[in-house]
């Protein structure tokens, strides 16, 4: 099977419909899949749900599909560093779903690993536990928390192969792993595209089984703040 | 802290007593703490419940604190590759908790990141399931499986630096990283 393809524009070819749900990888700005998404809000695909931690900024990363209004839902755990974000979600444009950081790494995990719900004891007794089922084990209160899966995985990596497998470059690892495994599709990006055999397989993060399609992306890595030590004198 | 000890019995000094609960790293002899191993046969610790996939062969892994009769129960996925596992078993010497490998991989991990429970399909509609609760999501229905803790788990690694950063060697690998619960 062809996993190779030319570009974000074809990868994406025939795996988008309105109201669909979207993982995508990333953390800010950092290990983001960012030609999959400007590929997606070239797409004009719309009413979409989207998994992924925060949402860019206002201008690059998923903020990009905030400023089309192609988003209808996120399902996040952070606002900050995106006026437009803020701003939908106080209008009421936006539904959003509130998750701890690690509930919803630990989420993605389990749709990914098949497992629908699992309990925690992050967020008893707050509003995050709302309306969810709570259980006690050894006289401890957790709460249930579900499973994600998404139609579409987007995801970032370092370097990868024609079958796949993928190897991410420090933090911007993040999220991307878990989505890598949560997807009905996963499509991935990556900076290099190397000969198969190449990577060792005992560092390969993400085996190729978990990847469906797969481009060679160019890269801006913006980052949202860059604080430097004054050069010494 | 420091982290380095001499040898392992000076590494398990302090931390064994009976009727403990120990994890054990490595799928039958590939990626065991051989070391760990011997020197807990040698404290004579008894009464042990052991988490590991299987338990060694006769003469060697696991399998020698099952001649000594240190192990008063094996929470594990596969009894082969050893007769003494298996006789004691069948002569009711030893207690034996079965789980499907992949369920007793999520135990483990599970343990280790603070879940206590978590829901699979695995083993609903089996012997497995008995006993456990059940629970539909999305018409489907799964079986509860709790997350495993132990009070001591010994693992081996292929490469580790002072403040105990590990890495292991290709399928040594296996239950050794979730193995920190």
């Amino acid at each position: 099977m062809k996993k190779v393809y030319a570009n974000a524009g074809a990868a994406l070819d025939g795996l988008l419909f309105d109201g669909m749900t979207i993982m995508a990888g990333g953390f800010g700005l950092c290990g983001i899949p960012e030609n999959l998404i400007t590929a997606l809000r070239d797409s004009g695909v719309k009413d979409i749900t989207v998994i992924s931690n925060n949402c860019g900024v206002d201008d690059f990363g998923l903020g990009l599909l905030l400023q089309t209004r192609q988003i209808k839902k996120m399902v996040s755990s952070y606002v900050g560093e995106n006026k437009t974000f803020e701003q939908q979600y106080l209008n009421d444009e936006l539904e959003l779903e509130f998750n701890p950081q690690g509930t919803l790494a630990e989420r993605i995990r389990a749709g990914g690993a098949g497992i629908p719900a699992f309990y925690t004891k992050t967020g008893v007794g707050t509003v995050i536990a709302d309306g969810k089922e709570l259980k006690d084990f050894d006289g401890e209160t957790y709460v249930m928390e579900t499973g994600l899966k998404a139609d579409l995985s987007i995801i970032k990596a370092w370097k990868g192969d024609a079958e796949g497998n993928l190897i991410y470059n420090k933090t911007a690892r993040n999220f991307n792993p878990m989505m890598a495994t949560a997807g009905t599709v996963t499509v991935a990006e990556v900076e290099e595209l190397v000969p198969v055999g190449e990577l060792d397989p005992d560092f390969i993060h993400t085996p190729g089984i978990f990847v469906k399609r797969i481009i060679k992306g160019d890269h801006e890595k913006r980052i949202e703040r860059t604080t430097t030590r004054p050069r010494e004198a | 802290m420091k982290k380095v000890y001499a040898n392992a019995g000076a590494a398990l000094d302090g931390l064994l007593f009976d009727g403990m609960t120990i994890m054990a790293g490595g799928f039958g002899l590939c990626g065991i703490p051989e070391n760990l191993i011997t020197a807990l046969r040698d404290s004579g610790v008894k009464d042990i419940t052991v988490i590991s996939n299987n338990c060694g062969v006769d003469d060697f892994g696991l399998g020698l604190l099952l001649q000594t009769r240190q192990i008063k129960k094996m929470v594990s996925s596969y009894v082969g590759e050893n007769k003494t596992f298996e006789q004691q078993y069948l002569n009711d010497e030893l207690e034996l908790e079965f789980n499907p490998q992949g369920t007793l991989a999520e135990r483990i991990r599970a343990g280790g990141a603070g879940i206590p429970a978590f829901y699979t399909k695995t083993g609903v509609g089996t012997v497995i399931a008995d006993g456990k609760e059940l629970k539909d999501f999305d018409g489907e229905t799964y079986v509860m499986e709790t997350g495993l803790k132990a009070d001591l788990s010994i693992i081996k690694a292929w490469k580790g630096d002072a403040e105990g950063n590990l890495i292991y060697n290709k399928t040594a690998r296996n239950f050794n990283p979730v193995s920190k619960a």
